[in-house]
């Protein structure tokens, strides 16, 4: 590095300084400002490139942005003072937003610069008054920086050192590297809000912008990476490429790849891919996105929690289906064959009644038959008897008829009495005088006896 | 001379009556028996004789009656009106 303190005699192709009385030569401040600013201006009589790394970077309320280029080397740092005026800054803006606004001036940024050098009296610096920007300068820088950093990182075993960590089924706590207040940390907490499930988050404030964001967003992950956390979260919103500088810086991609705990990263917008992102555990591609995969994770358990249980209820569930399908088969077995049953009971108790009908009537028209025959057969026998007895009746009539003396009286026999009613049977019985009494059929006669004259007897 | 006696009424039945009609046929049938008790008896006999004919003409019309309903009888016949 040039030594720029260097004293010494003045060059002799500078304007003479006018005489002190001494003897020697003295400029004034401004003598000396001016020449200074002579020499520069024709040492560097046109616009110069110059690179470096954007330091203290100012926008006063006069419109011009100051800032300092700064180099580091192993001989020390050089600083040159740059100074964008108001009406330039115009143009360096067009040219920003032609990159797709993925650079911007901001501390830390490597940038490649157009402007005219010149001798700032009034502060007695040498200033860059800058007139233009490389943007693809800075995104090239970065591009490579980030390559040689993976590339560094896979050399030490640490690109998937982080990937490598189990993740907690459940990482319910989670630890937060954000920037309080910021719209990332609102997008990620309202994610896990959001969830039904109880993260207990613990928010570690860093700068996620600047020169001191790498060391900060550093510092906070090794932080949590000896607390009691499942997960460490590393979340920022989109910005221009230059603003996410500091997840590609290698401080950062240490910390997460030496991170004890899983790291999960949410930085920038979708199509940003920082370093970070290439050793997290987990690297989503917004804060929000990142609440989503943790909701996600914990889901996933749950799930597995709850299938088991699901899967048994369902067995449960289907063995009660199959069970009743089965009880409602036999069911309908049983109320078929019950029915069979009962119309082949039916069938036989209608066979059995008309067999009964049929012999019951059989029975009883023999019966009916048997009853007319019996008493047609008691009628007659009883008429024979009867009649039998009548004539025996008239038999025993005729006997009687013919002992009756009615009858022989009717044919001219007669009954004789005596005065003493007594029968007379024999003449020897009578003697003449005698009164007797005749009975004849029509009445009775009294004769007395004159004579008698036995006859002897045939 | 003695008036012939009312016979007297029958006492018991048929058989009873006929038994009574063989007594007294048995006992007119005997030419000994007196001409006054041959009328007794062939009264006595002729209202037996009366008594049989009616019991058995009786039962004549008992049977002819019982048997009719018998051979007209039907079996499964409703039961018989009443009231």
């Amino acid at each position: 590095m040039a030594d720029h303190t260097a004293g010494g005699e003045p060059d002799e192709a500078l304007p003479p300084g006018r005489p002190d009385g001494t003897g020697s030569q003295t400029w004034s401040v401004c003598e000396l400002s001016d020449a200074i600013g002579d020499r520069v201006r024709a040492a560097f009589p046109s616009d110069v490139w110059v690179r470096g790394e954007i330091h203290d970077l100012s926008r006063p309320a006069s419109g011009h942005v100051y800032f300092s280029l700064v180099e580091d080397t192993d001989a020390g740092r050089a600083r040159l003072s740059v100074m964008l005026r108001a009406k330039d800054k115009m143009r360096v803006n067009r040219l920003l937003r032609r990159a797709g606004g993925r650079v911007r001036m901001t501390d830390g940024t490597e940038v490649r610069i157009r402007g005219r050098l010149d001798f700032y009296a009034p502060r007695g610096q040498l200033q860059l008054r800058m007139a233009s920007i490389d943007p693809a300068f800075t995104l090239g820088q970065l591009a490579v920086a980030r390559a040689e950093l993976v590339d560094r990182l896979r050399n030490e075993g640490l690109l998937d050192a982080n990937r490598r960590l189990p993740l907690a089924m459940l990482p319910l706590r989670i630890g937060v590297v954000t920037s309080s207040g910021s719209a990332a940390e609102a997008d990620l907490l309202d994610e896990l809000d959001r969830s039904p499930y109880a993260f207990d988050v613990r928010v570690v404030d860093v700068r996620v912008q600047g020169i001191e964001a790498p060391g900060s967003v550093a510092a906070a992950i090794t932080w949590l990476g000896d607390r009691d956390v499942d997960v460490v979260v590393v979340v920022r919103g989109g910005g221009a490429t230059t603003d996410l500088a500091a997840f590609d810086h290698e401080l950062v991609a240490r910390a997460i790849a030496n991170c004890p705990h899983p790291v999960v990263s949410g930085v920038g917008h979708e199509t940003d891919r920082s370093v970070a992102d290439e050793v997290a555990h987990h690297a989503a591609k917004t804060p929000t996105a990142a609440g989503q995969l943790l909701v996600g994770v914990v889901a996933d358990a749950h799930r597995a929690a709850e299938e088991p249980f699901a899967a048994i209820v369902a067995g449960a569930d289907r063995s009660v289906r199959r069970a009743g399908d089965e009880l409602r088969r036999s069911a309908a077995r049983a109320s078929t064959a019950a029915s069979a049953a009962t119309r082949s009971e039916l069938s036989r108790v209608d066979g059995l009644g008309h067999r009964v009908a049929v012999v019951a009537g059989a029975e009883l028209g023999r019966a009916q038959t048997w009853t007319a025959d019996s008493a047609r057969r008691l009628r007659s026998s009883t008429r024979r008897a009867l009649d039998d007895r009548d004539r025996h009746l008239d038999f025993l009539g005729a006997r009687v008829s013919v002992a009756d003396p009615g009858r022989a009286m009717a044919r001219g026999w007669s009954i004789t009495r005596r005065d003493d009613g007594t029968l007379v049977r024999s003449v020897d019985e009578l003697v003449s005088g005698t009164t007797i009494h005749t009975t004849v059929a029509d009445g009775t006669v009294a004769s007395t006896i004159t004579e008698t004259d036995a006859e002897p007897t045939p | 001379m003695t008036t012939p006696t009312t016979p007297d009424p029958v006492l018991g039945g048929y058989a009873e009556a006929v038994a009574e009609l063989e007594e007294i046929l048995r006992e007119i049938e005997d030419d000994d028996v007196d001409v006054d008790v041959l009328a007794t008896r062939v009264t006595r006999a002729a209202t037996l004789i009366d008594f049989c004919r009616d019991r058995i003409l009786s039962a004549r019309t008992a049977v002819d009656d019982a048997t009719a309903a018998l051979e007209g009888a039907d079996p499964l016949g409703d039961p018989p009106a009443t009231g």
